[in-house]
Parts: C-alpha cells; sequence; structure tokens
C-alpha cells in the first residue's frame, strides 16, 4: 500500500494539473498564509499525518484523515474520493509511513 | 471494485520485500486504484483523471529526462494560443480581482460561472496583499524590475511576450512547473488573461508603482 500511495501522492492531472506533490514536496512554503507540510518526509511531531484528527475551528467539525483529504481533493480540482477508497487509504500509509516515529497530537486543532 | 488487486498486493507485501511487485506492475496497480476509487461530483467529471503526455511524465519523485523536458516544453509551447487581436494588456484592476480570487473549477463551483486566477495563492503580487503564498517567486513589480515602462515599446515585446506565454501555458517553459496552465486548460478565457497580464506589466499597476 506504501508503494500505490507514493504513487497516487505524486499523481497529477485534472484543470489546474496539481498532484499532493504540488504543494506538499517542499520545506516552508505556504499557500496564502497556510503553512504547507512536505509530506515527501517525516514533517516531525504534531505535523501533518501526526496531527489528524482535527478539530476545524472555521467549521467547527472535527475532521479524520478522509475528510482531510476529501477536501485536498476538491481543492485540487479532482473529481469525488470515495470514503475509506484504496486510493485514501494507500495516500494515509504513505503519510503514516513517512511520519514514523514522530509524535501524534491528535485531536488537534486547526484553523 | 479492485479488492481482489488489493488482497494480491496485500499477500505479496506481507511475504516480504523480496516478492514487492515490479516498478511497471506498481504502476498499473496504482492506476487502477485512482480509477476505483473516485466518482463524478458536480462539474468534477472522471475525465479530469485521463493525464496528458505533461502531467503523466511529471507524475513522480524524480524529474523525467531532459529529452523528455525538451519535448514536452517544446509540445507546450506550440499550443500557446496568442491574443487573437494582437492586444495583450487590458485592464490591471480587474487583473487584481481575478488575482485574488481562487474560486471555480471544484465539484462544489456551479458550471459556467468564470473562476479566479488564485495567484495570491502561490505568489505575492501587490504589495498591499501580505496574504500571499510562496510556492512560486514574488512579481512585485515584476514590470519594473524588467525595464518595462511602455508594454506596447519593441524592446518590451520579448518579455510581453514571454508572459503571456506563461501564464496561458507555464510547462510550455518548464515541463514540470507547478503553476496550472491558465490558458491551456480552459482556467481563464483571452480577456482575464490580458487583465493579468496588464497587473504585471502596465507600469500604472500597483504591482509596478
Amino acid at each position: 500500500m506504501y508503494e500505490i500511495g507514493q504513487r497516487v501522492f505524486f499523481f497529477r492531472a485534472g484543470p489546474y494539473d496539481f498532484a499532493c506533490a504540488t504543494c506538499h514536496s517542499e520545506d516552508g512554503k505556504r499557500i496564502r498564509l497556510q503553512d504547507l507540510p512536505n509530506l515527501t518526509k517525516n514533517p516531525g511531531d504534531g505535523v501533518g499525518f501526526a496531527a489528524w484528527p482535527a478539530y476545524r475551528v472555521s467549521s467547527g467539525e472535527l475532521w479524520g484523515m478522509q475528510r482531510r483529504l476529501n477536501d485536498c481533493y476538491r481543492q485540487q480540482r479532482f473529481p469525488y474520493p470515495g470514503y475509506a477508497s484504496d486510493a485514501t487509504i494507500a495516500l494515509s500509509v504513505y503519510m503514516g509511513v513517512k511520519s514514523q516515529g514522530a509524535k501524534s497530537i491528535a485531536p488537534s486543532i486547526k484553523r | 471494485m479492485k479488492r481482489p488487486t488489493l488482497i494480491a498486493l496485500s499477500a505479496a507485501l506481507a511475504a516480504g520485500c523480496a516478492t514487492l511487485p515490479s516498478p511497471q506492475a506498481l504502476d498499473a496497480q496504482a492506476n487502477d486504484v485512482i480509477r476505483a476509487s473516485f466518482r463524478e461530483q458536480g462539474i468534477a467529471t472522471l475525465d479530469r483523471l485521463n493525464q496528458d503526455d505533461a502531467q503523466r511524465a511529471c507524475s513522480a519523485a524524480t524529474p523525467p529526462p531532459p529529452d523528455v523536458v525538451k519535448r514536452i516544453e517544446a509540445q507546450q509551447l506550440a499550443a500557446v494560443h496568442w491574443p487573437s487581436n494582437g492586444q495583450y494588456l487590458g485592464n490591471w484592476r480587474e487583473g487584481e480581482k481575478l488575482a485574488q480570487n481562487g474560486r471555480g473549477m471544484t465539484w462544489t463551483d456551479p458550471a459556467n460561472v468564470p473562476g479566479g486566477g488564485n495567484c495570491y495563492n502561490c505568489h505575492q503580487i501587490g504589495k498591499e496583499e501580505i496574504s500571499f503564498g510562496t510556492i512560486g517567486p514574488s512579481l512585485y513589480q515584476y514590470g519594473k524590475l524588467r525595464g518595462v515602462t511602455d508594454p506596447a515599446a519593441p524592446a518590451s515585446a520579448e518579455i510581453v511576450k514571454y508572459t503571456w506565454g506563461k501564464i496561458w501555458n507555464a510547462k510550455a517553459y518548464n515541463a514540470c512547473s507547478a503553476m496550472p496552465r491558465f490558458g491551456h486548460a480552459g482556467v481563464l478565457n483571452e480577456q482575464q488573461v490580458r487583465d493579468i497580464m496588464a497587473l504585471l506589466l502596465d507600469p500604472q499597476s500597483p504591482v509596478n508603482r
């Protein structure tokens, strides 16, 4: 699943040509003022995979990893990923393996 | 459903790394997983998963070899649509609105509503806007730094043309650029590109003042 997840992470498509990697493969980048974790390596304690599930203040909801990925794909202008679909599970495995050893702070608070 | 594929893969992984399928087999499995995992929603149809040459070549952790990069850049440059009326610059005020606007083309957006340019998501542009992203370079003083005092002057022609090409199809100059191909992919129309051109190149635009 890790190998599949890595391929899904780098898969570019859609009208914007975005992959997960487009925004999440370099250190210290932002979209507007939002910091973007580099998910191609261990992003550290409580960052990226280690931050979810989280309470989203902006929506007043608790979001799991599935919901986080769903909204990533919406903004990537992709079609709709099924809940617990193989692609989202594979991506979670990829991020989880990369985060090995990082301390989870879930449930965390996000804007 | 691709469960059988995944069960086979899990079994292969459980049996140890020595039995990991070949990279080509994993590519095929990943492709199957992607096909099986998404559904159409609103305007976000499944054909969005069909990659073109440029997307396919830039879907790995490592960039494609130089000959492939050259081929893609040549293809994309040949596909650039230059302004049909010869007019490269529009209205920078409209361009600023488009640069601010990050809407359009998601499955929650309606069809046939003009979207935005998303520019500030990744670039600094006007100095007044402090909420800008850093995935792309700063474009503050874009025209001024390049010596554009009169965009219509022959001396400006090269940079004006390049800037149009870059907005229309960023992959014409950098095959695996993170930047969307705004004109090529139909994200922005010709007039919208003109307005963003003016934001970057008009000496009266706040970007250059």
